[in-house]
């Protein structure tokens, strides 16, 4: 099962190259099969930084509309899927910065009593059971500020380096150092029902 | 160091897990840490949660999402700007094309005369034909050259017509709905002639668009962009009983894309709402066609809230047994 899922990536990797050359040319067939490729990875992402279920429909769609116009300048300098990342988080990112986003957010504040419920403030993460913990982890990076999120995403959910989140964010190392700590605490008061 | 709450380094904990201290910082809280029980227990919990983040994993792709992307492709791919471009090439060497041929049937019958004003384009005389018939003509001609033209052999056409052909085949249900539309008085409806003739001239300009004889491609494309990024929903929620869904979200969406907006599907299956996403200058004319269109529950245009460059307009689409008069064939 595991074999066949890396043999499956490194088929992908092999025709990849060809398929954005084809891609670039006009090819409909060959971008299709580069969406199918990626169509995954930009979910989870988009998912991420949104975590709602048809916001993300329509900005997934958009990334991958605004990539097919976008093809004929990719240079190739970077990999596809890094091009098609920095896309997928810039749209989710403006998405929610829509006007009426920020008004439903900010008057939207977490609370605490609705995440938790009276009994569990103050509880301990390691007194939490796994269960427990996942659910009060997704109520609470719901309501974290999509800025926030998004360097939660970038770093503990996918793994990036300090210096890609700076570049794909397009804001300096030591505000991604900034963002991600007070991201962090702000998590772990809420998922242990401290104030955020 | 000790930047954080009541000496406390919690700022820095975050980047020590990340292992993105300089060598003196690090140093500094490692000493820290070995002397302080709550920040380790402030930094095994940051771990924990740094875990847990990475284990959580996004909900699996809905199944029709890469369908759904084809169609938007689509529907992008049908109104691409390189072609318009060739359509006013063509037009006008068909135009040309059209007077040489007056002239040199008027000269062989040894009479020339000044020509005829430029033939208007296929798409304008789809919408404009009562409006020609009644208006004076600008034109010089004599009555020698509207007798010409009238016996004009048919394949003195077949230029324009073959050049555009592959236009006009795909939206020829749209041009000849709407002109009937037109011709049955269902556009404009009970509302005075003024606002009526304007109306018609907005839902002829925007179906003409959509069909392809949109002018400025290069401010389109900059429109398109614009309502990708920002947009506000209208508020406007419409119904529109067709024969086949996607062939109706197909429909909207070039729509919208002839006016430099975009489409967006929601929901799935029956009833799905699609969204007409236009720039706002558009609004009110995009609004109006697809009420001209057959869109139920579109009374009078909302005042738009200001913030947002493009507003969506939502349309659920139905199915309906038999093939409606107003829906897409």
């Amino acid at each position: 099962m595991v074999f066949e899922a890396v043999r499956g990536i490194l088929r992908a990797m092999d025709e990849e190259p060809e398929l954005v050359r084809k891609a670039v040319g006009g090819d409909r067939r060959a971008f299709d099969r580069l969406v199918e490729l990626h169509l995954p990875q930009v979910w989870a992402t988009v998912w991420r930084v949104l975590r709602h279920r048809e916001d993300t429909e329509d900005v997934v769609q958009e990334v991958f509309v605004t990539a097919h116009r976008a093809l004929p300048g990719f240079r190739g300098d970077a990999k596809l899927s890094t091009w098609l990342h920095r896309i997928a988080v810039t749209r989710a990112l403006n998405h929610v910065e829509k006007a009426e986003e920020k008004l439903r957010r900010a008057s939207d504040p977490i609370d605490l009593e609705a995440v938790d419920g009276p009994r569990a403030i103050g509880t301990p993460l390691g007194a939490l059971e796994a269960k427990e913990l996942m659910r009060r982890l997704a109520d609470c990076l719901a309501k974290l500020p999509v800025a926030w999120r998004a360097v939660l995403a970038l770093r503990d959910a996918e793994q990036n380096s300090y210096e890609h989140i700076a570049e794909t964010l397009q804001i300096e190392l030591g505000t991604v150092r900034s963002r991600l700590a007070r991201a962090r605490t702000s998590l772990k008061d809420c998922v242990e029902g401290r104030a955020a | 160091m000790t930047d954080g709450v009541n000496g406390h380094p919690r700022d820095g904990l975050s980047a020590y897990l990340d292992d993105q201290l300089g060598v003196e910082e690090r140093a500094a809280m490692d000493r820290h840490l070995a002397n302080c029980e709550d920040c380790r227990e402030e930094l095994e919990a940051l771990w924990l949660l740094a875990k847990a983040v990475g284990k959580e994993e996004a909900p699996p792709v809905p199944a029709e999402l890469a369908g759904r992307i084809g169609r938007s492709l689509d529907a992008a791919t049908v109104v691409r700007f390189p072609r318009r471009r060739f359509i006013v090439p063509a037009t006008i060497a068909a135009t040309i094309g059209a007077i040489g041929i007056l002239v040199a049937l008027q000269w062989r019958e040894g009479r020339f005369v000044a020509p005829a004003a430029p033939e208007p384009r296929e798409q304008d005389r789809v919408f404009d034909e009562s409006k020609r018939a009644s208006a004076p003509s600008a034109s010089v001609a004599t009555e020698d050259t509207l007798k010409a033209r009238q016996t004009r052999p048919e394949n003195e056409s077949v230029g324009v017509d073959s050049r555009d052909k592959d236009v006009k085949l795909a939206d020829t249900p749209v041009v000849e709905e709407l002109s009937k539309q037109k011709d049955e008085g269902v556009v404009g409806g009970s509302v005075e002639p003024a606002a009526a003739e304007r109306r018609d001239r907005e839902v002829s300009k925007v179906m003409n668009e959509a069909v392809g004889v949109a002018p400025a491609p290069a401010a389109k494309s900059a429109v398109v962009s614009s309502c990708t990024d920002r947009w506000s929903d209208s508020g406007v929620r419409g119904s529109w009983g067709v024969t086949d869904v996607y062939e109706g979200e197909r429909q909207l969406g070039r729509i919208a894309h002839a006016v430099g907006g975009i489409g967006l599907w929601r929901g799935v299956a029956e009833g799905r709402p699609y969204v007409v996403v236009v720039p706002r200058d558009h609004f009110e004319e995009v609004f109006y066609a697809l009420r001209a269109r057959g869109v139920t529950g579109l009374d009078d245009p909302p005042t738009l809230v200001e913030g947002a460059d493009c507003a969506g307009i939502s349309v659920a689409l139905t199915v309906v047994a038999e093939p409606a008069s107003t829906g897409p064939r």
